[in-house]
């Protein structure tokens, strides 16, 4: 299983959207281990897991964490 | 500004002096459905972002969508502008409309208000109407010319006069 790392410009992406971003697809993938969310100087950044998700997956994941913080 | 077109992808940067993070984020937001947005920044207030599109684009349609970005974000911050300005005139007219409203609100308490001291007074109407006045417990009917007794009490007020 191949792990990617996010990285969210803590500037530009709060904690709080990432969050919810994890938990939304938490829920809807059904899994609670294949995040983690850690703050490295000025990014956040999150490992995933990819192998079980599908084609995209770390792009849509973004995009949502940015509608989140649209909102 | 970079194209990437075997990633499908387009970077370019934005002043952030120039487009608060607001309008920024507002642009995107626009775009979330025909692209993937990812934004960075790696100089002092220049914002950079990343258009990848969900579908495939070539050079051109990369090139088209950084335009339709660039000008999406002048509407957004155009609009910003606007209701900023507008933003007392807009208050003005909420309040004006929320106190005209408590106004009328009042006016209808002080009606019904009005209406329940009219109904309390005919009920008090009713129960004087009720009471019999052939009843005279103190006897002010007597005094009143039919030459009867005066009761006690105007005896002694008569009596004390005399004196």
């Amino acid at each position: 299983m191949n792990s990617k790392i996010l990285k969210f410009n803590s500037e530009l992406y709060s904690s709080q959207s990432i969050k919810q971003a994890i938990g939304e697809y938490q829920r809807n993938f059904k899994k609670k281990d294949l995040f983690n969310l850690k703050k490295n100087g000025s990014y956040f950044e999150l490992a995933l897991k990819t192998d079980k998700y599908p084609e995209n997956f770390s792009e849509e994941f973004s995009n949502y964490v940015l509608y989140l913080n649209c909102k | 500004m970079n194209i990437n077109s075997k990633d499908n992808k387009i970077i370019f940067e934005i002043n952030a002096k120039i487009y608060p993070k607001e309008v920024i984020y507002k642009t995107c937001y626009a775009f979330i459905d025909r692209a993937f947005v990812y934004l960075d920044i790696f100089k002092k207030n220049l914002i950079t972002v990343t258009l990848q599109g969900k579908k495939n684009l070539n050079k051109k349609q990369l090139k088209d969508i950084k335009g339709e970005f660039s000008n999406e974000l002048m509407n957004v911050l155009l609009r910003e502008n606007i209701s900023k300005k507008n933003q007392k005139t807009l208050e003005y007219i909420v309040g004006g409309a929320i106190t005209a409203a408590l106004s009328n609100d009042e006016k209808r308490a002080e009606v019904s208000d009005l209406d329940k001291e009219i109904e309390d007074l005919k009920k008090e109407l009713d129960e004087i109407k009720e009471e019999d006045f052939k009843n005279d417990p103190l006897g002010i009917k007597k005094i009143a010319g039919t030459g009867n007794k005066a009761p006690a009490i105007k005896k002694r007020i008569i009596k004390s006069t005399k004196k």
